[in-house]
């Protein structure tokens, strides 16, 4: 592993929106590439608690679909999809993302939910690494509220700074 | 979900995350916690009910005093809560950090076994 871990940061941005930031030692185009071609995806995008992801679709284009799902060692499957936006090889990546609550009854050809979570990625190159950032955007900010629930301007992430320090005290 | 609510509009200000940081190392009444801040009484006692809606502080009995304690159980709950999500993306990149390190070894000029 290495040494110095890049680690996640999270930051607040408005009232509906929550940003990812987070280093990687390599050029963008492999960044890029692993965030886009199946068979490099299936490598690290594990799900939630140990499901892995299995089945991958992606139509690579503006308006192209794409649809992940994962699933557990008893065959229970849940996932996202959704339609990509913006496709710039290899700087960014935007595209809504929806959540298939119960796969009896999701159909992948329904149109949209109007209130779909924006996502958009960026890579930049910085030296010899990528910093990716990685903007959520809720489209009902009831979501973005709960996590953030808050009238203060400051950085959600000073707040999780603080709290972690508050936590480590506490002991 | 309400209680979620409560607690990240109760820690949205600053000073009210300090009191936090006051109160985590001993109980303080409302004159001790009213010295390091430079704010008048009838303030830091604003503050101090709505950290006690949300559950995040108690008013405790020691003699005539009325010192307040920390709560720490919804603290962790809303941390519990954020740190969920971003362990799962912290997980994912870690993978992905040993993919790319796999790639570059790979694909870098000259000569690679197959």
């Amino acid at each position: 592993m290495n040494s110095k871990q890049n680690v996640v940061k999270m930051i607040r941005k408005g009232d509906t929106e929550v940003v990812f930031q987070r280093y990687f030692d390599a050029p963008r185009e492999l960044v890029f590439d692993c965030h886009t071609k199946p068979e490099l995806m299936r490598r690290w995008l594990i799900g939630p608690e140990g499901m892995v992801l299995d089945t991958c679709e992606q139509d690579l284009r503006v308006g192209g679909k794409y649809l992940y799902l994962y699933a557990d060692e008893k065959g229970n499957k849940s996932g996202v999809y959704g339609t990509f936006r913006e496709v710039v090889v290899p700087e960014t990546l935007s595209n809504t993302e929806n959540y298939i609550m119960d796969m009896e009854t999701f159909d992948a050809n329904a149109p949209e939910d109007p209130n779909a979570t924006f996502e958009s990625r960026t890579f930049t190159t910085e030296g010899k690494r990528t910093l990716m950032t990685h903007l959520c955007r809720y489209a009902s900010p009831d979501i973005c509220k709960m996590m953030v629930e808050s009238g203060a301007a400051d950085g959600m992430a000073e707040c999780y700074l603080e709290l972690d320090r508050l936590l480590g005290e506490m002991g | 979900m309400q209680t979620l609510d409560a607690t990240f509009s109760a820690l949205a200000d600053p000073t009210r995350r300090a009191i936090l940081m006051h109160l985590a190392k001993k109980d303080l009444t409302v004159m001790e916690l009213t010295k390091p801040f430079q704010m008048s009484q009838p303030a830091i006692s604003k503050h101090l009910k709505i950290l006690e809606e949300a559950g995040l502080i108690t008013t405790t009995r020691r003699a005539q005093e009325r010192p307040r304690r920390l709560q720490t159980a919804p603290l962790k709950e809303a941390v519990d809560w954020m740190e969920k999500y971003r362990q799962i993306w912290e997980k994912r990149y870690q993978a992905l950090d040993g993919l790319l390190e796999e790639l570059q070894n790979i694909q870098p000029k000259g000569v690679r076994k197959k």
